[in-house]
């Protein structure tokens, strides 16, 4: 983010802000959107985001750390939002499966549906690593300083949330490896764009 | 037959391309973005609410035990403070905060292995403190020299800490100053078994503190409270408002996840043990002053859940707001601010028998 604009806003200039919001609600409304899974509850954090920035900014003492300052609040927002969702997840019933095709997008929606399905079993806490990680392209160090927790715990619980992720594939792929013909397993083919195979 | 499961590499780049995948802003931006600033015309900026020199209003607020013995502080009474004048202007510091009390039954007491009364080593200490703020050192020494310092009394009773070395491992605070600081902060300690932290607290925005530690008990703290002159009057609400206010106070923190119970903070938000301080620049009016109970369902969340603060309805012209703060192991605090500045604060501080 411009320093200037930040500076300015922090005077109050409402125009700044305003670019502000304009040069980053794209990137905002994203993260929010991919923590909470949920496009209402997104865009009220990033409202209620973006005002707190607003009433907040003539705290902030270095303009040159705002990126980092404003996703603080914005997954402040986001957890706040996070609690007062109802906590139900909706699955995606894609029926009975007799024989998924090789490589068709059926088989790539079905895989995102199990990475959405294994995302949503993790914690905010956790998502809030991986989508600042993977989504925003954060290191780790900054990752940490966004969240406010030393790098060692950005790493513990990354990996804590890739074994969670991993383990929600693996329950999806029990029932297919004994012959059920529900939803076939995550393989990661499908979204990395590589042939998927089943036999 | 065998499903394979993606290796942590093939699952990382999975994540990657499904998180960043129809990355595409939402067809009603611009409305989103206009409710946006409909929103934020209707919200006033906390202007200097700090001042760029953050030591140039402020007070220290210090809690100690029952040994303490600086000024005519005693258990349950609150002291004046002396006006301070900080370089140039007149800045009729005044009155601070204050916390706990009530001592109503003459518990057993903490004897603080050092003295209360400021030192050179009081001195280093709060040098720590203020290089986490990067503010005026001379400010702060000047501040705590005065005798606008104001003692409070921990009861015997207060927060249990397990371990001393736990606290000095914890993970770091969400502050809202701008950048993290150590939760605590490890000092060189005094007596045998008696160790010394600094912390900041998230109440106001962020109070560095200075934390006694004794036997695993919170023996004391000296904390640097925001302080100045009100340029227009507070304008309390009344008795019943107020108990309005703090019941959304209350209800609002449960709605976002704390997961205290509420019928206990509840019954801690009745009258006669809720803490409060007014505050302007002359004086310092303790409301309500009562007995503290316990609360022993309390159950703070972790650190890096630290809730932000939650705005609350306010007359023309003033704040409010509710915020967690950590002294005391978690205080529910509703923040008045009127003419720019904090003028009263109303807390539940917690308290434990063990």
């Amino acid at each position: 983010m411009d320093d200037r604009l930040v500076v300015r806003a922090q005077g109050g200039d409402r125009n700044a802000f305003e670019r502000i919001v304009n040069v980053s609600f794209d990137r905002c409304h994203g993260v929010a959107m991919r923590l909470l899974r949920d496009s209402q509850a997104a865009e009220d954090a990033v409202q209620q985001a973006m005002v707190n920035i607003w009433r907040d900014l003539p705290r902030l003492r270095d303009p040159s750390r705002y990126d980092a300052w404003s996703y603080k609040l914005l997954l402040r927002a986001c957890y706040a939002e996070y609690h007062r969702m109802p906590h139900w997840m909706p699955g995606i019933d894609d029926g009975v499966v007799a024989q998924p095709c090789a490589g068709d997008d059926y088989g790539a929606v079905v895989d995102r549906d199990q990475l959405e399905r294994g995302f949503r079993h993790l914690s905010l806490e956790h998502r809030a690593v991986i989508v600042l990680h993977h989504y925003l392209d954060l290191p780790l160090d900054q990752v940490g300083d966004v969240l406010g927790v030393p790098v060692g715990t950005v790493k513990s619980r990354l990996h804590r949330a890739l074994a969670e992720m991993r383990a929600v594939l693996e329950a999806d792929a029990r029932p297919a490896a004994a012959g059920s013909t529900r939803r076939p397993a995550f393989t990661g083919a499908a979204v990395v764009e590589k042939p998927r195979v089943i036999r | 037959m065998t499903t394979p499961i993606p290796d942590d590499r093939s699952l990382d780049q999975a994540l990657h391309r499904w998180l960043n995948d129809g990355d595409e802003p939402p067809v009603d931006r611009p409305r989103q973005i206009d409710r946006i600033m409909d929103h934020v015309d209707e919200t006033r900026q906390r202007h200097r609410l700090w001042p760029r020199n953050p030591f140039g209003r402020r007070a220290m607020h210090r809690a100690g035990g029952a040994e303490a013995s600086f000024g005519s502080a005693r258990a349950g009474v609150v002291v004046a403070l002396t006006p301070i004048k900080s370089m140039g202007a007149v800045v009729a510091l005044v009155a601070a905060a204050a916390l706990l009390v009530a001592i109503a039954q003459g518990p057993a007491t903490v004897r603080l292995a050092g003295a209360v009364a400021p030192s050179p080593t009081d001195e280093a200490l709060f040098e720590r403190a203020n290089a986490l703020w990067s503010g005026d050192v001379t400010a702060v020494t000047d501040v705590y020299a005065a005798d606008a310092v104001r003692t409070l009394l921990w009861q015997d009773k207060v927060e249990r800490i397990s371990g001393s070395d736990d606290i000095a491992g914890q993970a770091q605070l969400w502050s809202a100053i701008d950048r993290p600081v150590p939760l605590r902060t490890r000092l060189p300690s005094g007596a045998a078994g008696e160790h010394r932290y600094v912390t900041v607290s998230p109440a106001f925005g962020g109070v560095p503190c200075v934390i006694w530690i004794e036997d695993e008990r919170i023996t004391r703290h000296d904390c640097i409270l925001p302080m100045g002159r009100m340029d227009t009057p507070p304008s309390f609400a009344p008795v019943a408002p107020d108990a309005e206010v703090r019941r959304e106070a209350i209800s609002t923190l449960n709605n976002q996840g704390w997961r205290g119970d509420l019928e206990a903070l509840e019954q801690a938000a009745s009258a006669d043990i809720i803490h409060k301080v007014a505050y302007d620049n002359t004086d310092v009016t303790h409301v309500g002053i009562g007995k503290y109970r316990s609360i022993a369902s309390l159950d703070l969340p972790p650190v890096e859940k630290q809730m932000p603060d939650i705005d609350l309805p306010a007359p023309q012209g003033e704040l409010r707001w509710a915020n967690f703060g950590s002294v005391g192991g978690g205080t529910l605090c509703v923040f008045w601010a009127a003419g720019e500045q904090i003028v009263r604060h109303d807390c539940i501080v917690p308290t434990r028998s063990y």
